[in-house]
Order: C-alpha cells, then sequence, then structure tokens
C-alpha cells in the first residue's frame, strides 16, 4: 500500500506500506522536472516492489 | 473565579479560510474564536473563554507535523489555555489525526485537552487512550449537539477534575479500568443483558470489542520477473465521464477498468472524482494516483512478468469499516481468481 498518510495505514494494520510523496500526487512530484518526477515515481513502485519480496510480522513502513 | 481559558484548534474549512485548495495552510493563530470556534463559544457560554483559535490546514497539518506542532506549541506557551479543545472533526481523517496531535502535545504540556470525531474515523483508534474523544455523527449535521457535548467536559476538565467514566461522561472508551462498585453484581446485569438481548431491545455491553482486524501478511514475492501485478486506487480514479458514477464519498462500490496495451494514464481519458482531498493535480496527471507509466516500463524492462490489464478503483473517503471490508473481500477473490500474485494499492 502506497500512501502519503501512512501512520493511518500502518495503524490500520496494513502490512506492507510506502510512503508516499503527497495526499494530492502520492506517486510523484509536479514541483520536479518531468525526468526527476519519473524518476521519482520509479523510487516509489521500486520500494513498493523491493517491500513485497520482504518478509514481515506486522505493519511495517518501507521509505523510497 | 476565574473564566476558563480554552484554546480551540480547527482546520482551515472549519476555521473559514477555504477547502482542499487552502489545505496546505501553515499553522494561523487569531486571539479569540473563530470560524467553528464561535459555535464552542456559544455553547460554553459564560462557562468558559476562547481566547485563541489555531487553524492548521489539514495538509500541513500531517506532511509538516514537526513544524506544525511546533507553531501549536508556541501557541500554547503564549496564550496559557487551561483546555484545549480541537474539532470535532466527523470522519475527516487529516483533520482526526491532526485534532489527535494537537491534544497529544496538549497533553505532554500538562494541558487538558479533549477532541470531537466519529468512532470510526481511523484518529479515533490512534488517539482514544491518550485523548478523550466525544463520538459526533459521520458529517457536520451534528455540529451542534457535538460542540454541546464538549462544552458539558470543559468545565470540568479546566479545574483539573478528573472525568468520570467514558459511559457517564459521553465520550470514547479509553480501554481504563477503574475499580469502582456497580449497583447489581456481575451474574444479575450479564443476565439481564442476555434478556434484553432475547427479546430484541437495547442493551450497554460493559465489554465493548474496538480492535482493528490483525491482517496476516502475505508471504514474500520470490520471483518478481515472473509475477502478475495488479494496481488498485482508492483515489477515485474513473474514465472521463464516469460511467459507473463512482460516488466521490461513502461508496460501497468498486469498478474495474481495462489498462490494457496503454503505456500511461492520460488527463484526456480519465478523470478524478474523489471528495477528500484537492483533485486538480491528479486530473492532469492520473498516474499520481495509479502510477501505470512506471509499472509499464517496469514491465517492459521484465522487472516484473506482467501488469494486470485490469485495474481496481473506488473512492476512499468516509468508508467505515463495514463498507471497506465486502470491497476488499470481492478484490481479492477476484484477483486470485484472475491468478493475480502481488497488488500495488495506492490510497490518497
Amino acid at each position: 500500500m502506497i500512501s502519503a498518510l501512512h501512520a493511518i495505514a500502518l495503524n490500520g494494520g496494513a502490512p506492507r506500506v510506502i510512503h508516499g510523496a503527497r495526499i494530492e500526487h502520492v506517486c510523484g512530484n509536479p514541483g520536479l522536472t518531468p525526468e526527476m518526477d519519473h524518476a521519482y515515481g520509479r523510487r516509489i513502485v521500486q520500494t513498493a516492489l523491493a517491500a513485497i519480496q520482504s518478509d514481515v510480522s506486522g505493519p511495517t513502513l518501507f521509505e523510497p | 473565579m476565574d473564566t476558563i481559558r480554552v484554546v480551540h484548534f480547527v482546520n482551515q474549512f472549519f476555521g473559514g479560510l477555504g477547502g482542499e485548495e487552502r489545505a496546505h495552510t501553515a499553522v494561523q493563530v487569531q486571539a479569540g474564536p473563530v470560524g467553528s470556534a464561535r459555535a464552542l463559544q456559544h455553547a460554553l457560554g459564560e462557562r468558559a473563554e476562547i481566547v485563541a483559535t489555531i487553524v492548521g490546514g489539514d495538509n500541513y497539518m500531517s506532511e509538516q507535523r514537526e513544524a506544525a506542532l511546533a507553531s501549536v506549541r508556541s501557541a500554547l506557551e503564549e496564550y496559557r489555555p487551561a483546555v484545549v479543545v480541537a474539532g470535532p472533526a466527523f470522519d475527516a481523517g487529516r483533520y482526526g489525526l491532526a485534532c489527535g496531535e494537537v491534544c497529544r502535545l496538549a497533553g505532554q504540556m500538562g494541558i487538558a485537552a479533549l477532541t470531537a470525531m466519529h468512532p470510526q474515523n481511523a484518529a479515533a483508534d490512534m488517539f482514544r487512550r491518550d485523548v478523550p474523544i466525544v463520538p459526533t455523527t459521520l458529517n457536520a449535521t451534528g455540529m451542534a449537539p457535538a460542540m454541546a457535548a464538549l462544552a458539558r467536559l470543559v468545565p470540568k476538565l479546566g479545574v483539573g477534575d478528573e472525568l468520570g467514566s467514558a459511559e457517564a461522561d459521553g465520550y470514547l472508551g479509553r480501554g481504563i479500568r477503574v475499580p469502582g462498585t456497580r449497583s447489581e453484581p456481575a451474574h444479575r446485569r450479564a443476565i439481564a443483558m442476555l434478556h434484553a438481548k432475547l427479546r430484541g431491545e437495547p442493551f450497554i455491553t460493559e465489554l465493548p470489542i474496538y480492535a482493528t482486524e490483525a491482517v496476516a501478511p502475505a508471504a514474500p514475492i520470490a520471483d518478481l520477473s515472473r509475477t502478475t501485478v495488479a494496481l488498485i486506487t482508492t483515489g477515485g480514479l474513473v474514465p472521463k465521464g464516469n460511467p459507473d458514477r463512482l460516488n466521490a464519498a461513502s461508496s460501497r462500490a468498486w469498478y474495474r477498468y481495462s489498462i490494457d496495451g496503454l503505456a500511461a494514464l492520460s488527463a484526456v481519458d480519465w478523470d478524478c472524482v474523489h471528495r477528500g482531498f484537492y483533485t486538480a493535480i491528479v486530473k492532469q496527471n492520473p498516474n499520481y494516483i495509479l502510477p501505470l507509466h512506471v509499472v509499464r516500463q517496469l514491465e517492459q524492462e521484465q522487472v516484473i512478468g506482467r501488469v494486470h490489464p485490469w485495474f481496481f478503483s473506488t473512492s476512499g473517503v468516509g468508508t467505515p469499516d463495514s463498507y471497506a471490508k465486502p470491497i476488499g473481500r470481492e478484490m481479492a477473490a477476484e484477483l486470485k481468481q484472475a491468478g493475480v500474485d502481488a497488488a500495488l494499492l495506492v490510497a490518497t
């Protein structure tokens, strides 16, 4: 689960939580150049892919 | 007796600054009651005086948490209230979170604090052990009774009294057991409850169960390059025109839309109908709440096996557990049947 409100996600019991950018642009940042924005989004998704390959025992936060 | 000094915390909407477009507003402090604080002052009457109103934008409070709480701290140091009141936040998640944080901070500073929100606000579970939370309706139609309930407790807290039990004083249970005696022994109360239940009459349990459901983590994926990944969003993403009429809030429904053959989501074809956040940015670039642009690239690079050709969408706002559970169950069942190994869920 990718969310900017990671504290709520963790408290709700989501096992793998990825710290998203912001509520209105969870998977990127329109303030960056298009290239950097894309790279940031890619890093968030890659963190999510790393999370689903990780063994977790309970709600765990992953930082991109 | 001196009048009880109260500082009230509200978000940008209830502080009268504006809606989502002002959600990034930094903490502002104004003398006296402002916005919905005026309703609280009305409910308090002569019993207490709101000496200042702290207004903080929903996004600012959660995204710039440290800076926001530092500003709140200095306002509380300046105004030295006996009681801090935050909200009511109703079912608003970000606002509830901010109210809880402000009250917890006040408590750490030795100031009595209380807030109000719907019992299913995600923040209620996070803060109920530390902060008295008065239950409210889901939305602001219940403003007047919520303010009255808050105002009832302010004088008690203002003179340094402990609150009575959650049941007696009308706040959500904090999970604290206080030894005491009841008029009837336990076995008689239990039998009376059972009789009431069997007759279909209302009764008040002495042991409410609030625990959030524990979710067993799925086993980790061993080989990503052979994995089918599905995308899900609670961001209210729909095709232009919202053909299924997905609700902007409190949705019981979810929908699947094809992304087969698409390299990314285009603003021309997709829209965002979510009521709970400022949607203009996502309307320009829907990939921010469903990162197809990146996931497709990773598929082409064979980092992941394949992207499931359907994504799932709902509006995750004002969604009680009782709505969310069937949605989750249905989505999971469909993914299982389609042979999907993993899902990335983007929550706004």
